[in-house]
């Protein structure tokens, strides 16, 4: 627990721009929510590696949004299967039945259907209120926490000492 | 952000996507190997190995070698062993959970050969009694078509069985009857109630101490003619009883001859059951049993087939297992059965020699395909014959216009010596003979 709120911190804390950290959180969002091994998270894992988002807060937020993710799994199921029998989009489901790489991609699971339609409804939103709240963060409580005991705590253990190393010889991008 | 991308990322994806399926192609035939001994062993109740499994992805498709199937009645033999086969699988097909396999080859099929270890499953079942007399090794085809009569002659008719029963019974209610009338008072016995009758006439006519005697006698020929009367009237309503309970034996009896026939016809169509039916009786016992190995994997994998395939409506209906969810299928233009083999070049090994031979066309959803089964398998320089060749159409692209026909060609029947006349005068013996034999048979309408 001690490291995940070290590691959380220290990303905060960085110099890191909150967009990289804020599209880190959405796309850990995308990539927990829905099952694992599903075609749009190989999407996902490309879009992270290449675009400079942080990969500490996505691998932490991945695995923070997993565990949600087991306890809304009869929502998603019920938002797919909503989706995915209603009338209206008969016909585009149908359509996309009929391609090949679709088929491939499960879009017609209710889980995965479910759990990416809210995803991505939740990007835009979590994107811009994260950004909001690291920048509010950064202006209100940064200094704040510097100082508070358990940053002193913190700062002290070997652990953070040897991440703090890492991050530096990395750069910023996580 | 100072710079958005990060091409260094593009390499490590690269990587982990080359390094992913440099894995799949190291395990995945492994993997299959084992997930279709295990599903195999499942579905047949019984121990099913595989030599080895190699999947291609282009084109993708999948060589089996050496795949035993344990008879699960004898653990000892494999009910069906297949040397190889090789297929080609519509990738978008099995995507639709539908296996639409365009070319498939099974050589080296062999049925019933020995085991070196058990093939049981559970606890180890004692082994199946001994073979039946008279189906001991291969024979051939007994080429003497028998027809409905034979058929008829064959089969145990319940029909036939309870109008012999009836009749029985109906002898033996007529013997009880005629033993029950004999007991019953006659015209003597009402003759002698007559002359009874006028002795006591006479007896009145004898004074007083005649007529006294005589009272006795009146009420004691009351009561014998009370008693016969009342015998009289029982025999006529155990009677009226008796013929209704016939009678209904005898309707209900002849209902029973058209559920015969429906049996009959059941039994005979050209169902996976009624082939095994009908293989028995042209083709002996040996191939009837074959057929009925091929039918008990039919009726083995049938519950599984019925699976493959599930609409939006059930979808709906069905609670998913957690971190799973549901698959809804849509109806697309292009419907496919859900299993197809376009073609199957089959080869196997009997004792009367090699047979190889093409099926195409293989599924239970002809009327998608609007194609009928067709097959083809001959067979050379056999142990009595020098050649066979079976062709066949099951047609069930309209079922209520259901048409199949086999043909049977057999040529070069070597024929022994056989004696034709015993007369001492001018014995005939047929030294040595060459038959060849040309049959067909239609079905049609099942």
């Amino acid at each position: 627990m001690l490291k995940t709120i070290a590691k959380f911190l220290k990303i905060l804390n960085s110099e890191t721009e909150p967009a990289q950290i804020s599209l880190a959180f959405c796309f850990a969002m995308v990539a927990g929510l829905s099952p694992l091994l599903s075609l749009h998270n190989v999407f996902v894992l490309l879009l992270v590696l290449v675009l400079r988002v942080n990969l500490s807060a996505f691998l932490l937020a991945f695995v923070g949004f997993s565990g949600i993710a087991t306890l809304l799994d009869p929502v998603f199921h019920q938002i797919g299967l909503g989706l995915l029998t209603a009338e209206a989009l008969k016909g585009l489901w149908t359509g996309l039945y009929d391609i090949t790489f679709w088929r491939i991609a499960r879009f017609n699971n209710t889980l995965v259907m479910g759990s990416l339609a809210s995803a991505l409804v939740l990007f835009p939103p979590l994107f811009l209120l994260s950004n909001r709240l690291i920048r509010q963060y950064r202006a209100r409580f940064l200094k704040w926490v510097q100082k508070s005991k358990l940053m002193q705590a913190l700062r002290a253990t070997k652990l953070y000492e040897a991440y703090e190393t890492l991050s530096q010889l990395k750069g910023d991008g996580g | 952000m100072k710079k958005r991308i990060r091409w260094p990322g593009l390499l490590v994806f690269l990587a982990l996507v080359g390094l992913s399926y440099f894995l799949l192609v190291l395990f995945i035939d492994d993997f299959v190997k084992a997930r279709i001994e295990a599903i195999g062993s499942d579905w047949a109740k019984a121990k099913v190995e595989l030599d080895a499994a190699d999947l291609s992805f282009v084109p993708l498709g999948l060589r089996l070698q050496r795949l035993q199937v344990t008879d699960r009645k004898n653990p000892m033999t494999n009910a069906v062993e297949i040397g190889e086969i090789a297929f080609l699988i519509d990738p978008g097909a099995a995507l639709d959970r539908k296996i639409h396999i365009e070319e498939m080859t099974v050589e080296g099929l062999r049925l019933n050969t020995p085991r070196t270890r058990s093939g049981a499953l559970a606890p180890e079942k004692p082994p199946r009694a001994a073979k039946k007399k008279g189906t001991e090794g291969l024979q051939l085809p007994a080429l003497d078509l028998p027809d409905v009569k034979a058929i008829l002659a064959k089969e145990s008719l319940a029909s036939l069985q309870l109008v012999e029963d009836l009749r029985q019974e109906a002898k033996q209610e007529e013997a009880k009857w005629k033993a029950q009338i004999a007991a019953l008072p006659d015209k003597e016995t009402f003759k002698d109630y007559e002359q009874r009758v006028k002795k006591l006439k006479d007896a009145k006519k004898g004074g007083i101490g005649g007529f006294l005697g005589g009272m006795q006698e009146v009420v004691s020929l009351q009561k014998e003619i009370k008693a016969d009367i009342e015998q009289i009237r029982f025999a006529k309503k155990t009677l009226k009883t008796d013929l209704s309970t016939l009678k209904d034996r005898v309707q209900s009896v002849s209902k029973v001859p058209m559920d015969d026939i429906n049996r009959l016809k059941e039994k005979y169509a050209l169902s996976p059951k009624g082939l095994s039916n009908i293989s028995r009786m042209l083709l002996r016992e040996q191939i009837g049993d074959w057929t009925e190995t091929a039918f008990q994997a039919y009726e083995t994998l049938q519950p599984h087939l019925a699976n493959l395939s599930m609409d939006r409506a059930d979808a709906a209906a069905q609670k998913p297992p957690r971190g799973k969810g549901v698959d809804i299928h849509f109806r697309v233009q292009r419907t496919l059965p859900n299993f197809l083999v376009e073609t199957a070049n089959v080869s196997f090994q009997l004792e009367a020699g090699n047979f190889s031979g093409v099926m195409r066309q293989i599924t239970t959803q002809q009327p998608l395909t609007g194609k009928p089964l067709r097959f083809r398998f001959s067979g050379q320089a056999l142990k009595d014959f020098e050649s066979i060749t079976v062709d066949g159409t099951v047609n069930r692209i309209d079922p209520a216009q259901a048409m199949d026909a086999v043909q049977l060609k057999a040529q070069g029947h070597r024929i022994g010596s056989l004696r034709l006349s015993k007369d001492t005068d001018f014995p005939v013996e047929m030294k040595n003979a060459r038959a060849d034999f040309d049959t067909e048979a239609r079905m049609q309408n099942g």
